[in-house]
């Protein structure tokens, strides 16, 4: 299957680079591969049926590494902030898992935000963004932390401006874009960046795509235990989670005072979109990819460790005690989510 | 209309039902048939993707799937789909389905909310069913410990309660788990903490069954009972409904640009019937033209030419006779034959003329290519652009080389026939004057001589003399103004005169001689004549005169001559007068009156013996009736008598008193004699007996007369003398008068000299060429000393 969907992209490459020399090559180069993928025994799938995580697909191919280049630059521009200090990546550190490591990140002035920032990783596969789902869309996603006060302050006339004073950048979107400098193209680059940063390749997804021996028994175990517990109820699809809504503290209401902070005020996640009691402490259910380097954990940060992540979740969620024995091994299993990507640990 | 207006019309016309056309053609294009075929498409696609969803959600419910990836990905599909399907809706679309989209997208709304809160619930419920049997086993299990199998079948029928709660969804069954629930918790209570929690556990997540598993279930039918489906299909209706009806509309436009297409057909259809029946009468016209050219061809000598004067086109006979070729002369000028006969301003006249766009007719000697001239009549008509300014010039010519040759002699035959008539006048001239200053000694000396003591013989002699000569004068005079009139020099006067002193006149010439011949003479003037009239009374004395002499001179003793005058006819400002001279004479044949006013010649030769006469009376007539803008005719029959007519035209006075009267003229002729008394004259004379009769006649005025021979004379004399006039003859040796004139005007001295001429030469030209020489005034000879002292008088003082 994955030959197949190499094939595909072959070919796919092979249409765009048609009218080059090489396209009689590539075509070569395809019939070759089918030789070979009709030699190759089958593979085994059928452990993968009604599985409720599934790999985390491939980063697309078929994007303009130009458009990329320039999604990138601007990830990394502090000017799209008010005082030119706070770009993407202030908070969003690719290097360690496309989060900064702390409970709430400091924006512009050394202002301090409510919630924990998820990982820009995979942040693409989400249905809906932020903890309460208000953004729709990826690109409608890059316009909060902009025009959030606490975050970078700014707003897209200012960015605009400021990015329009910058010969380089104009000649950039004249290059890839029939306007210059718009809201949209801006939001287009950087969306376009971030969907290339997907981290597939996790043992787990190995393991899922038939490779046996990529996990431990252990961890096979935790997997086992965390569909068991009922942790997969939310946390399932590719992304482990970041495709429904729950509330939390189902079991037991959640602790917002267990921390003596007084920023943890009790926070009502969706309630505060929508307006509607039904969704008081409604929050994404997070994806659990790359979990390992996303700590703190929740969407406040005040949980540290994953060990006491997974407690804590059996506990307010599942209404159960999950024994410490169980608890390392379904840390075990969330530990082979971690995927690979260029950006990360470097 | 002009047919340039009829063309602008129609054209103005094509062009409005053209733009019709396209006007008509586009709505009848808005009716958009991608629009009905995407439409359709979107919203069957859009059910399939709605449907998909649904698919997703029986799925996931069911247990097929256990993760939520494909239905997220179903509902961002149909999202997506959406956007893409209304962005390209036309914008009245839009306006029209607003409200049915606006529910869709609202309905969608709900089910997104719904498929959310489904997902979470659905979360919560799978993990309590999956969990209850765990927990009911745990409880067990912890009870077992304490109360052996006490509870086994409480906690067994709990199970089978749930268990059938999950197939009936009846709300009974959850009552009653409840009931036992409540039953068990009061019966275990105050246990240990452990049995007290798992106790808790399952009261729970029972709970959490009872409370999300109908709600699970009515979400997942409510989310699959919302009408999107049928919304959509709504959609889809409207929109067929509004197509319908724009179908119908643009129908009609289509209706409409039919009739337009045929309007324009039929346009087309007469334009072309136009243009047929233009090009055929073209057609007719060229050939009529190309006839008509061959026969000018054949006719004229032909060329055209650019504004430059270049040539364009010859034709045949503009090559034989320029004896150029055709090659030779296109895109030459067309001075290429110009001769150099005529001078640059004749040219340029031609071209102001032709460039104003005007015709130009001329003759014009050209040169062919041998160097042998040769005359053509020229027509150049210029070609005028629409500006009006001319763009090329056709030149018809014809050959009229013989005309001019003849033309040429003839002006040379008239030239020398004319130079033979100047020195005939010449001659004469010459002649009145030689016999004119001795005819003035002659008639001077007997009328001196008759003033002085004479007997009576000598008295009878001289008067004899004095009339002979004053006869011979009148002959003289007769053959000068025949000459006069010959030459065309005679000039008629016009002034007022009174009818009465013309008659007064004749009567004192004619009545003498009636009566010495025993004829009764006799004139009649009619009453209703005007008293004055303008003219020259000298003249019609003189006709009247004549004819009447005439008269009497053929008629016989006993006969009578009877003049009548009348008024002919009388027009505003002028009148005609008729006037016949009646005899009894020996009357003229028919073909004796053919001659009759040819000079020289009388009826017969032997009337000149037996009359007398120059035979010039009649001719002399004849000429001045002519000259008046009168006609000359007669009846006449032989041996019984002749009348003569004849009418002159005189022009009516107003005021009769302009007339002078003869009382005022003798007191004028004495106040004139009184001023020059004494005056200071000097006589430049040549001739002797003329210089005598001036002498004797200034003296009898008592005037001072000093005498020189010749103008050189003269001059000498006035330079050292002072005089109060000069009386200049012409005509003198050394130094004529009129070159002493001339000389004298010269010095600023003689500024205000009065200068006289006195000239034998009386024609009109001499008078002028004396005062242009500087001379006053004019005195002819033979001297009127009435003439003579008036004269001197108005300039002498």
């Amino acid at each position: 299957m994955l030959r197949m969907l190499r094939m595909l992209r072959m070919f796919r490459l092979a249409v765009n680079s048609y009218n080059s020399i090489s396209s009689t090559f590539c075509l070569a180069l395809i019939l070759f591969l089918f030789a070979i993928n009709v030699s190759a025994s089958p593979e085994v799938f059928s452990h993968l049926d009604n599985e409720p995580i599934i790999p985390i697909p491939p980063i697309p191919s078929d994007i303009d590494p130009e458009l990329v280049q320039l999604g990138k630059k601007l990830f990394r521009e502090p000017r799209l902030s008010a005082n030119n200090t706070i770009a993407c990546i202030n908070c969003h550190v690719l290097s360690i898992g496309g989060v900064d490591g702390t409970a709430v990140s400091i924006g512009i002035n050394g202002k301090k935000g409510k919630r924990n920032a998820p990982s820009v990783f995979n942040s693409s596969l989400h249905s809906k963004w932020f903890w309460d789902g208000s953004a729709k869309s990826l690109e409608e996603q890059i316009g909060g932390p902009i025009h959030n006060p606490v975050e970078m302050g700014s707003d897209w006339p200012e960015v605009i401006k400021k990015l329009s004073n910058d010969p380089e950048y104009v000649k950039d979107f004249l290059k890839l874009y029939d306007s210059a400098i718009t809201k949209d193209n801006i939001t287009h680059a950087i969306s376009t960046f971030e969907r290339t940063l997907l981290t597939p390749d996790s043992p787990f997804d190995r393991y899922l795509k038939g490779d046996i021996t990529a996990i431990d028994k252990d961890t096979a175990d935790g997997y086992r235990l965390f569909k068991s517990y009922g942790c997969a109820s939310c946390h399932q699809g590719a992304l482990v989670g970041g495709n429904m809504f729950e509330k939390i503290g189902i079991a037991k209401p959640f602790d917002w005072g267990s921390q003596n902070d007084k920023n943890l005020i009790p926070d009502y996640g969706r309630f505060h979109i929508s307006g509607e009691d039904e969704h008081k402490f409604e929050f994404k259910v997070p994806s659990l990819r790359n979990v390992e380097l996303t700590a703190p954990y929740f969407h406040n940060g005040t949980v540290k460790t994953l060990e006491e992540a997974v407690k804590l979740m059996g506990e307010y969620q599942l209404g159960r005690h999950i024994p410490d024995k169980d608890v390392v091994k379904i840390v075990l299993f969330l530990r082979a989510l971690t995927g690979q990507h260029p950006e990360l640990n470097q | 209309m002009s047919n340039n207006l009829k063309e602008k019309i129609i054209w103005f016309f094509i062009v409005i039902l053209l733009c019709l056309l396209v006007l008509f053609y586009f709505k009848s294009e808005a009716l958009n048939t991608a629009e009905l075929k995407s439409i359709s498409q979107g919203i069957s696609e859009l059910k399939s993707l709605d449907a998909n969803i649904n698919r997703q959600l029986f799925q996931s419910h069911f247990g097929k799937k256990k993760y939520y990836d494909d239905l997220v990905n179903a509902q961002k599909d149909f999202v997506s789909y959406y956007d893409n399907y209304f962005k390209q809706l036309q914008k009245d679309t839009k306006q029209h389905l607003d409200e049915k989209h606006t529910s869709l997208v609202s309905l969608f709304q709900v089910k997104e909310d719904e498929i959310e809160q489904f997902k979470s619930h659905q979360a919560l419920l799978n993990n309590s069913i999956q969990y209850i049997p765990h927990a009911i086993d745990e409880l067990k299990n912890l009870l077992n410990q304490s109360f052996q199998n006490k509870y086994d079948q409480v906690l067994a029928n709990l199970g089978q309660q749930t268990s059938r709660f999950l197939l009936s969804k009846d709300p009974i069954d959850s009552k009653v788990i409840e009931k036992m629930l409540e039953h068990i918790k009061l019966q275990l209570h105050a246990q240990s903490t452990e049995i007290e929690e798992a106790i808790t556990s399952v009261i729970f997540h029972l709970g959490m069954i009872i409370k999300y598993y109908t709600e699970v279930d009515e979400l997942f039918h409510k989310i699959h009972t919302l009408s999107i489906q049928k919304q959509l299909d709504q959609i889809r209706e409207e929109f067929l409904f509004l197509y319908e009806k724009k179908e119908a509309v643009a129908n009609r436009y289509k209706q409409f640009m039919f009739v337009l297409a045929l309007l324009l057909l039929l346009i087309v259809y007469y334009s072309f019937r136009r243009i047929q029946f233009t090009s055929n009468k073209l057609k007719q016209t060229i050939k009529d033209l190309n006839f008509q050219k061959y026969a000018l061809d054949q006719h004229a000598i032909v060329s055209t030419a650019d504004v430059k004067g270049d040539i364009t086109y010859v034709n045949e006979k503009f090559c034989n006779i320029s004896k150029y070729s055709k090659e030779e002369l296109i895109g030459k000028n067309h001075n290429i034959v110009k001769s150099g006969f005529h001078d640059d301003r004749y040219f340029k006249s031609m071209w102001k003329t032709i460039a104003k766009g005007k015709v130009w007719h001329g003759e014009i000697k050209n040169v062919n290519k041998n160097g042998e001239s040769y005359w053509v009549n020229s027509t150049i008509v210029p070609f005028l652009n629409e500006k009006g300014k001319p763009f090329q010039y056709i030149s018809i010519r014809t050959d009229i080389s013989a005309r001019k040759n003849i033309e040429n002699q003839l002006l040379q035959s008239k030239q020398k026939a004319e130079e033979v008539s100047k020195m005939k006048s010449q001659f004469l001239a010459n002649m009145s004057h030689e016999i004119r200053t001795p005819m003035n000694g002659i008639i001077g000396l007997t009328n001196l001589a008759l003033h002085t003591k004479l007997d009576e013989q000598q008295k009878e002699m001289i008067e004899k003399a004095h009339s002979s000569a004053e006869n011979l004068l009148g002959i003289i005079n007769d053959i000068l103004d025949f000459s006069k009139i010959e030459s065309g020099k005679l000039e008629l006067e016009n002034i007022s005169f009174a009818i009465a002193d013309v008659i007064d006149n004749l009567n004192t010439i004619v009545t003498l001689k009636a009566e010495e011949n025993g004829i009764l003479f006799a004139v009649d003037v009619d009453k209703s004549l005007p008293r004055v009239m303008q003219g020259d009374p000298l003249r019609l004395g003189q006709v009247l005169i004549n004819l009447a002499s005439n008269a009497i001179k053929f008629t016989k003793p006993g006969g009578e001559v009877k003049i009548a005058i009348e008024l002919e006819e009388e027009k505003e400002d002028s009148i005609i007068i008729h006037a016949s001279v009646q005899d009894t004479g020996i009357g003229i044949t028919k073909a004796e009156q053919s001659k009759l006013f040819k000079p020289f010649s009388q009826t017969d030769s032997s009337i000149t013996r037996e009359f007398g006469g120059t035979g010039l009376g009649l001719a002399i007539s004849y000429k001045l009736v002519d000259k008046m803008g009168g006609k000359f005719w007669l009846e006449s029959e032989k041996n019984v008598g002749s009348t003569f007519h004849f009418t002159v035209k005189h022009q009516k006075v107003e005021d009769e008193s302009a007339i002078v009267d003869e009382s005022i003229l003798e007191e004028q002729i004495s106040l004139a004699r009184e001023s020059l008394k004494n005056a200071k004259i000097l006589l430049v004379e040549d001739n002797k007996v003329n210089q005598l009769v001036a002498k004797k006649l200034l003296l009898l005025y008592e005037m001072n007369v000093e005498i020189v021979n010749n103008g050189q004379e003269a001059i000498d004399i006035l330079d050292t003398q002072h005089f109060d006039g000069v009386l200049m003859d012409c005509m003198m040796p050394v130094k004529d008068g009129y070159t002493a004139t001339m000389e004298l005007r010269k010095n600023p001295r003689f500024d205000s000299l009065p200068i006289i001429a006195m000239t034998a030469n009386a024609m009109k030209g001499d008078i002028e060429k004396s005062i242009q020489s500087g001379m006053n005034d004019h005195i002819s000879k033979p001297i009127k000393p009435e003439v003579m002292l008036m004269t001197m008088a108005k300039w002498i003082n």
